[in-house]
């Protein structure tokens, strides 16, 4: 359960994210004319993304225009410590992909649930690994055994050679 | 007669062992997540997408359905035993039942929000099985000058109903439907803003980004805040009993809040949770005892829990009736449908009436089981309010890596996952609505064939809409529904003005 806060808006994310709006939309709209825009009796390819796009970069800078009132102090701050959590938590999802492939999805599976109880402050070592491979024994039954889903080798596939 | 017969068919499916375990998984995990605060029914259902599509199509769809009327059942007891809303349609709950609690009559605060949330879920179901059809029947009328109207008019109202700014919802909107265009354009095969990858000439895949905006970014904003332990009050048994008092002033407030809730369902946006306030105002404004609201008013818990479990049911009439998904959840749900390769739309109750009928039995079936669960084992589920963070998220984590995966097998699903996931973080954090996005990317190649279509069909010239009489209704709803935005929104910062004065 965690504390119900109000974020704290920075100048930066105020500015910045209508930015990455109008940027979203621009590309959209500089895309489109190469792939057809077509006439308004019979429209191209690109006829929709290019007026979507358009009306994104619209919002965007309207948004930019109004960023600076929406700069809050708020009542939360998180701690260096909490965007390295963000980090780690973020890698750790991006790496499952190239560790089941070579070690398998189990250890991939475990790794990632030892991370992220580790991450949450489950102190100790035997408890969180306890924990992590029973998580990662209850996904195979589940979706190796009874729905019998298409995954990544579960093994290393050299131990089978 | 025919009606009858069909909810009688409805009822031999649903009744079948397998549906009956898939409506019972749905509404236990429903409830759980409902009385789990962050992960809502919109992250469950599709963390279980790739899990339902194994299963038979009724089924896999009985289960994502009880999940999400399941979450507002739950949602309640943390609202009520701990102060802390389980989902967004409880907050509301926790003005009144949290002062009840700590005058002793938590027990009655929880039986009213379950018997409330039975009623009203029941009188839903009814409203479902009464609208839908006759809905369905219309919508065949419908051509793509109508549906792009529709579309119109639900992208303007979600748009306006975020806590912020509308600009900002329209900007999502606008994002969720660039996103929508990305792949193959299915007329001509060009490949649009697919940045020359292959994965993507299939179009931007709905499940990694819902899963990312809704399961990572939960696991993520998480991380950022800080762990409070929850004080739960404690709950007998005995103490579920209400008194006659309480019985009596809970009658009309429940059945006002079913019939309301069932009908702001019908709205695009998220309809369970305006449900409870318009339901809580209407009731402080109908009761005698104004001064008891926000000092534990049985009417404040009993309204408002009831309208948001009908407008469940309300908000499935445009799914199953035509199609268009106006809510998250909805829009989850519709992605099941799609993977079960079952057509949406007018043509569900033709094509597919065991799938309407099936949902709508096992949805009064579910509504007795929600009841049964969440009376006598509301103790427990409280006591899971108290799960520290680190039992819980690696649980999501593991369930949302291997979830998007085997759904395509494809590793570029996760990284579009955890760039969706980070994405949601910040759009939370400055407080950007991720309704309009997601709703936005999965009606964006029906809208956009909408328009094209519209555009030859009316030579150009989109204004001949007007000429058309739903089409003309819907627009012209749409724009008075802006006039009336503009105006309520001009009268609300005057008077902030002159109470800051």
């Amino acid at each position: 359960m965690n504390a119900v806060s109000e974020p704290k808006i920075s100048r930066r994310g105020a500015f910045m994210f209508p930015l990455l709006l109008v940027a979203a939309g621009g590309y959209a709209v500089s895309e489109c004319p190469g792939y057809g825009l077509g006439s308004i009796l019979k429209p191209g390819a690109g006829f929709w993304p290019f007026l979507m796009g358009g009306l994104l970069v619209v919002c965007g800078a309207v948004l930019l225009v109004k960023a600076k009132k929406e700069i809050s102090p708020g009542s939360e701050r998180p701690s260096r410590g909490n965007y390295l959590d963000i980090g780690a938590i973020t890698v750790t999802f991006l790496i499952w992909g190239v560790v089941g492939e070579h070690l398998g999805w189990l250890f991939s599976t475990f790794l990632l649930a030892l991370t992220i109880t580790k991450i949450f402050g489950f102190k100790g070592i035997l408890k969180p690994v306890c924990q992590s491979a029973l998580i990662t024994a209850a996904c195979y039954m589940l979706f190796g055994v009874v729905f019998t889903i298409d995954l990544p080798p579960p093994l290393p596939e050299f131990l089978f050679r | 007669m025919q009606h009858f017969d069909l909810i009688l068919n409805g009822f031999a499916m649903a009744l079948s062992s397998t549906n009956l375990a898939a409506c019972f998984a749905g509404v236990l995990l429903g409830t759980v997540v409902g009385v789990l605060p962050g992960l809502g029914p919109t992250a469950t259902m599709s963390l279980l997408l790739p899990v339902t599509a194994t299963m038979d199509p009724l089924a896999g769809i009985i289960m994502l359905a009880g999940i999400w009327y399941g979450a507002n059942f739950g949602g309640s007891t943390t609202s009520i035993l701990v102060n802390i809303p389980g989902e967004a349609s409880s907050v509301v709950t926790a003005i009144d039942g949290y002062k009840m609690a700590k005058k002793g009559r938590a027990g009655a605060a929880l039986a009213i929000a379950a018997i409330g949330s039975f009623v009203a879920g029941t009188v839903g179901v009814v409203g479902l099985q009464v609208f839908a059809p006759p809905l369905a029947r219309a919508a065949l009328a419908f051509g793509p000058p109508e549906y792009l109207a529709l579309m119109t008019f639900a992208f303007v109202i979600l748009s306006n109903l975020t806590e912020t700014s509308p600009v900002r919802g329209f900007a999502m909107a606008f994002l969720g439907l660039v996103l929508g265009s990305v792949g193959m354009d299915p007329v001509t095969a060009v490949n649009r803003l697919t940045f020359h990858r292959v994965e993507m000439m299939d179009g931007l895949d709905f499940m990694p980004v819902a899963m990312g905006l809704f399961g990572i970014s939960e696991i993520l904003s998480v991380a950022l805040e800080k762990y409070v332990e929850p004080i739960t009050e404690k709950i007998r048994a005995r103490d579920l009993f209400l008194n006659r008092e309480e019985v009596r002033r809970s009658i009309f407030p429940v059945l006002r809040g079913s019939v309301l809730g069932f009908f702001i369902g019908l709205i695009p946006g998220p309809g369970p949770t305006i449900s409870t306030f318009v339901s809580y105002s209407l009731e402080k404004r109908l009761s005698k005892r104004k001064e008891e609201f926000g000092h534990g008013a049985i009417e404040g818990v009993a309204g408002p829990e009831s309208a948001n479990n009908a407008a469940v049911s309300g908000s499935l009439i445009p799914l199953l009736a035509l199609g268009l998904p106006f809510a998250p959840p909805a829009a989850v749900l519709l992605s099941g449908l799609r993977m079960q390769n079952i057509t949406t739309g007018p043509m569900l109750m033709k094509d597919a009436p065991s799938i309407f009928w099936g949902v709508v039995a096992s949805m009064y079936i579910g509504n007795i089981m929600l009841l049964i669960l969440n009376l006598p084992l509301v103790g427990i589920f409280a006591r899971l309010a108290k799960l520290k963070n680190y039992y819980m998220m690696p649980i999501v984590s593991v369930m949302c890596v291997i979830g998007v995966y085997s759904v395509r097998g494809s590793f570029f699903d996760i990284y579009v996952m955890v760039a969706a996931g980070v994405f949601g973080l910040v759009m939370k954090r400055l407080k950007y609505p991720i309704a309009p996005l997601i709703i936005g990317l999965i009606l964006g190649p029906t809208a956009e064939m909408s328009l094209r279509k519209s555009l030859v069909l009316l030579d150009g010239n989109l204004l001949a809409m007007f000429s058309r009489p739903i089409s003309a209704t819907l627009l012209v709803l749409t724009l008075a529904f802006v006039a009336w935005s503009v105006v309520n929104r001009r009268l609300l910062d005057r008077s902030l003005a002159e109470t800051g004065s």
